[in-house]
């Protein structure tokens, strides 16, 4: 099949475009660990609260600036619901649902995942600014849906 | 000129639409050019943050 | 001219699609003005309520009947008038779908289906709902059956081993809405329906959401391929030019069929329990099909530019001064054109694997397809009315018409640049999509999006004004105007294209491919998703 000269090389500017994107992404991902959350984790969404960790939710430090955050995700609140860490903390955060799909997300941040219930989802960060952050879900859950939100605070 | 055109007409007809399309070309490069700013400036972003 | 029989058949389904277009827009300003902190709701009606009448009557309602009308349209004009099973079959899912559209709207009216149109588990609606939308999947397949039983006996009688362009496309488009609705059927009957009733106690949210992801993509591709029909077609002949290539055109759409479908993990990616590795081979897929899109931009800029060079254009852009700007049949297409330029390169961005943590299910998402459906798809949408009505109700589209199209064009184009573009730059700050007016107990972040929001409420209120001027003219159209023949505009090849290769309009192999491909990207990563699943939620009705 025959293409106009022009059109050959646009078609192959555009796919060497899509391969870049691909290898920025890809070896960032791949290379570098910067993979969308997706962890394998189950448990029984019913018994979530009686299942260990999220039977003792809260902020727990693992080593100098190194924290886990083991968060349950409800209509229409998160808990705990309040944290704080010092500024220049890594912190990994577990979540689960007990009830309906849920989001968790923090603004300005680069902190965004679903909250599918039966599984559990983790993402970790490191806070190098102090300040006030919203967590907040970012996925319908009902009518309180948008009150569905906590703080973490990032202290000096 | 009417001796040309016997000779080779398919030849320069190609030629007359090979350079036809100077404008489209710019311009989806120009499309493909805001394609990668916009990507561009969206990856910083993730990496800034 | 078109016969009466399937005047009527295409008529039906137009009217139905712009009713819906009256209802959801109503809804969305409402959505907008509370969004924005001008108005609260009075008691009774929810946010969400309207929310998902917003998402079900345009995204799925507005869209799908209005691609109906168009496409028996275009088939009785290029396969000839339809044989009586492909209108009786037609009629069929005209009435099957109109049951369940009506079905769905009680619900959702009595609140009773507050659940947003992509009614995610285990957000449970009455069971009715569901039924309702399963009359609405299993009708828009009687049409396909239809337009593929006419294509089929064309083909009996004629021999011939190429069908017209439109008609080509038209089978595809229905081809690829077939297979991509098997996978939102199947959750809706074996999942939804059975549990909903309460047959059964539990339901596999994350199968029911890969079902409905497997459907969501190709979704915005059936969308689209109606909008790029007219593009490819009717365009050409609407400025008096020729089609680029038929070849080209029928590859774009083959393989559209082949890479819209297999690449749902790409609406996923940011959830628990698929691997990052079938994620990163679908969003690897997902680029795949911006191809089609590339070989689109590249020939459309193409038809211009030769057909205005044959009109004497000089320069390198000379051409774009001699387009008919003025034709609003040219002219609201070209600027959903136009948009569809930001509107794919933020498609792209929501595509690319980690890169979607910034915009996912942030406001940034929803400015992004009100860029492509509610602007490229509906304005094109919007420019095939202006000659579709008259040319199906035997009138005349008027001057003042068409500048009354091009005065609602315009306000389309400012109101969903306001709309669009505040809602893109607030997403990417983090605001998040379907989400109330709050101000997360004054955070200061929060109050940060404030203006934005407002800027989104003026947007809106623009956009529901133009939704007024399109319905007045499409009222005009239908029933006011001036009796005449209007054309329906088919474009023909230009003369020194390369013939197409026969083998593009070989079905058995492009969906035996597809099927393929669909297989390499499902099969394993939803063994793997039955085979881990947690136990099943039951319902919540938390509205």
């Amino acid at each position: 099949m025959h293409i106009h000269k022009y059109e050959k090389i646009w078609l192959w500017f555009g796919a060497v475009c899509l391969v870049g994107f691909l290898s920025i992404v890809g070896v960032s991902a791949y290379a570098m660990g910067n993979q969308p959350p997706s962890h394998m984790e189950t448990l029984d969404p019913k018994t979530a609260t009686a299942t260990a960790p999220f039977d003792k939710p809260g902020l727990f430090k693992k080593g100098s600036k190194e924290y886990e955050a083991v968060m349950l995700a409800q209509a229409f609140t998160f808990t705990p619901q309040k944290l704080s860490v010092p500024v220049g903390s890594t912190v990994t955060f577990k979540v689960t649902s007990t009830d309906v799909v849920h989001g968790f997300q923090i603004p300005a941040t680069n902190v965004n995942m679903m909250i599918t219930p039966g599984y559990v989802s983790t993402i970790t960060q490191t806070f190098t600014k102090p300040g006030k952050y919203l967590i907040l879900c970012n996925e319908y859950c009902g009518t309180g849906h948008q009150v569905m939100a906590v703080t973490l605070e990032v202290t000096a | 000129m009417p001796q040309l055109e016997t000779n080779k007409p398919k030849k320069l007809k190609k030629a007359e639409k090979e350079q036809d399309l100077k404008g489209t070309l710019l311009s989806v490069m120009l499309l493909g050019l805001f394609i990668i700013l916009s990507w561009g400036a969206v990856y910083a972003l993730y990496l800034s943050r | 001219m078109i016969n009466e029989k399937d005047t009527r058949l295409s008529k039906a389904f137009i009217t139905v699609s712009f009713i819906a277009l009256f209802l959801g827009a109503t809804a969305g300003l409402l959505q907008t003005l509370v969004r924005g902190g001008v108005i609260e709701l009075p008691a009774g009606i929810g946010y969400y309520q309207l929310l998902t009448a917003h998402g079900v009557l345009l995204a799925l309602i507005f869209t799908t009947y209005f691609i109906m009308g168009f496409l028996y349209a275009g088939i009785s004009k290029t396969l000839g008038t339809l044989y009586e099973v492909p209108l009786k079959t037609g009629w069929l899912g005209f009435w099957m779908m109109t049951f369940g559209t009506g079905l769905a709207t009680v619900f959702i009216l009595l609140n009773k289906a507050t659940v947003l149109y992509t009614f995610y588990a285990p957000l449970q609606a009455s069971p009715w709902f569901y039924i309702a939308l399963v009359h609405v999947i299993v009708g828009s397949w009687m049409c396909a059956f239809s337009m593929w039983r006419q294509y089929y006996i064309w083909k009996q009688i004629t021999k011939k081993k190429l069908s017209p362009l439109f008609s080509f496309m038209a089978v595809m488009t229905m081809a690829m809405w077939f297979i991509a609705t098997l996978g939102v059927a199947a959750a809706v009957i074996f999942q939804f329906i059975p549990w909903s009733f309460g047959w059964v106690e539990k339901i596999d949210i994350l199968i029911s959401r890969t079902l409905f992801w497997y459907f969501g993509h190709p979704l915005v591709y059936f969308w689209l391929l109606p909008a790029y029909m007219c593009w490819y077609v009717v365009i050409p002949k609407i400025i008096g030019g020729k089609i680029f290539s038929d070849a080209l055109a029928r590859l774009s759409f083959v393989l559209f069929l082949l890479f819209s479908i297999p690449v749902g993990f790409h609406h996923q990616l940011l959830e628990p329990g698929i691997s990052h590795s079938w994620k990163f081979f679908q969003v690897v897929l997902t680029f795949m099909v911006i191809i089609p899109s590339l070989m689109t931009a590249f020939s459309m800029f193409a038809v211009f530019e030769t057909t205005g060079r044959r009109k004497g254009a000089k320069g390198l852009l000379g051409w774009l001064k001699v387009l008919p700007w003025s034709d609003v049949r040219f002219f609201a297409p070209m600027v959903g054109m136009l948009i569809f330029i930001p509107a794919g390169a933020g498609g792209i961005i929501n595509a690319s694997h980690q890169l979607n943590q910034v915009v996912h299910n942030t406001l940034w998402v929803t400015g992004h397809f009100h860029l492509t459906v509610a602007s490229s798809v509906t304005l094109t949408f919007f420019g095939i009315s202006y000659w579709l009505i008259p040319y199906l109700s035997g009138r005349t589209l008027t001057k003042k018409m068409h500048k009354l199209g091009i005065i609602q064009t315009v306000m389309w184009a400012v109101g969903m640049f306001l709309m669009s573009g505040a809602m893109h730059l607030v997403g990417l700050f983090g605001a998040p999509r379907r989400t109330a007016y709050t101000t997360y107990s004054d955070h200061p972040q929060a109050a940060e999006w404030i203006p934005y929001q407002a800027v989104m409420a003026v947007g809106g209120t623009i956009l529901f004004l133009a939704i007024l001027l399109v319905l007045y003219i499409a009222y005009y159209l239908a029933f006011r105007a001036p009796k005449g023949e209007t054309e329906f505009p088919i474009g023909e090849v230009e003369a020194a294209a390369v013939q197409t290769p026969i083998i593009l309009e070989n079905w058995k192999l492009w969906v035996g491919i597809s099927a393929m491909l669909i297989l390499i990207a499902y099969t394993l990563p939803f063994w793997h998703m039955i085979e881990h699943a947690p136990p099943g939620s039951q319902g919540y009705k938390f509205w």
